[in-house]
């Protein structure tokens, strides 16, 4: 008969939830140890990419845009650090914001990419993450769970992003 | 919806806290026998799986009642004559869908995969789906076509699928746009 009446207790008050979950409901952007918001996008070499196909894996998301200076300093750093790294694991993927993706183009390449860009132009996905500034690097753990987001890049964060991404690796 | 599963999750976490004290205060069920308790939790547990079931299906009740749901489902049978990109939906002149395909999702797709595109509601009535499909086309060019239906929506879920087959006597891929009956 108790059982009966915690099942009922139960059923009330996830419905009660469900009714007032669906008036709150709202789009934040993600903050450390929330879901990595999905999205998909074309690369430079036109195939489209998903970020919900990378789980299982260690993802480093870029934000920049080619006009954005503090970008163009972080961008050959991160291109580094892939290199030291050598891992089928980690994912590192750009995201440029350009409206101008020739403009984009061309800066991935004097600045030595190394990885695929995604094309943001209409700055959808920008909204999506809220991205307060720019350079934004956002660091995904192997469940598409947002562990560090940074704002800005000052010389000397890639050190900072090596250590966060091999603690994730490890994971 | 990640209020909504936060919410559940400190609701089953009380409730598995609380089912226990609930079996002890049961005169009938209480026994200083352990394996009498394991079968109480694994029987509340059990109730728990079934009722995190029925909240999928009152979330999807929620949301999109039945008698005004219009559900938009995507299916390929092509080989040689589209590679499939995007898919952009309008309904009634309203930009409601609009998806990328990565290879892997395409490929799923062309071995017998369902979309289930997308998911609204629509007051009855008479409406337009428009449906846009962009990839590439024979001989690997750039292909972008549309599809148009125009239907009833009566009180009831409306279900649409979107065809994409290979036209061998014309050397081209379809694109149909069709009412589920």
């Amino acid at each position: 008969m108790y059982f009966k009446l915690a099942r009922m207790i139960l059923k009330g008050g996830l419905i009660l939830t469900a009714l007032l979950s669906v008036a709150v409901a709202s789009a934040a952007p993600p903050k450390a140890n929330e879901p990595a918001p999905d999205f998909a996008l074309k690369t430079f070499s036109g195939v489209n990419m998903r970020l919900s196909e990378m789980r299982g894996d260690v993802v480093l998301l870029n934000f920049w845009a080619s006009w954005c200076r503090s970008c163009r300093s972080e961008i050959p750093r991160i291109a580094e650090l892939i290199g030291s790294l050598e891992r089928d694991d980690l994912h590192v993927v750009g995201v440029t914001i350009d409206e101008d993706t020739a403009q984009a183009r061309r800066a991935s390449q004097e600045l030595g990419v190394n990885y695929p860009t995604l094309m943001d132009d209409t700055n959808r996905i920008a909204k999506l993450y809220d991205l307060p500034t720019l350079p934004v690097t956002v660091l995904i753990d192997r469940h598409g769970v947002v562990r560090y987001f940074h704002a800005g890049y000052e010389n000397g964060d890639e050190a900072l992003y090596l250590q966060e991404v091999n603690a994730l690796l490890a994971e | 919806m990640t209020i909504f599963r936060q919410a559940i999750a400190v609701l089953l976490t009380i409730m598995m806290i609380g089912g226990p004290v609930y079996a002890q205060e049961a005169p009938a069920a209480v026994t200083s026998d352990s394996g009498a308790l394991d079968s109480q939790v694994q029987e509340l547990k059990q109730d728990v799986l079934n009722l995190n079931r029925e909240l999928f299906v009152l979330e999807e009740e929620l949301l999109f009642p039945a008698n005004t749901q219009v559900v938009v489902f995507l299916s390929m049978d092509v080989g040689k004559y589209f590679e499939l990109d995007a898919v952009e939906l309008k309904l009634d002149d309203t930009d409601v869908s609009s998806y990328l395909y990565t290879p892997r999702e395409a490929d799923a797709l062309l071995r017998g995969g369902v979309q289930r595109l997308y998911t609204g509601n629509l007051k009855t009535g008479e409406h337009e789906l428009v449906a846009i499909f962009t990839g590439k086309g024979p001989s690997g060019r750039d292909y972008r076509t549309g599809a148009t239906l125009n239907f009833e929506k009566n009180i009831g879920a409306k279900f649409i699928e979107l065809k994409i087959s290979d036209r061998d006597s014309k050397q081209q891929p379809a694109f149909v746009v069709k009412e589920w009956e």
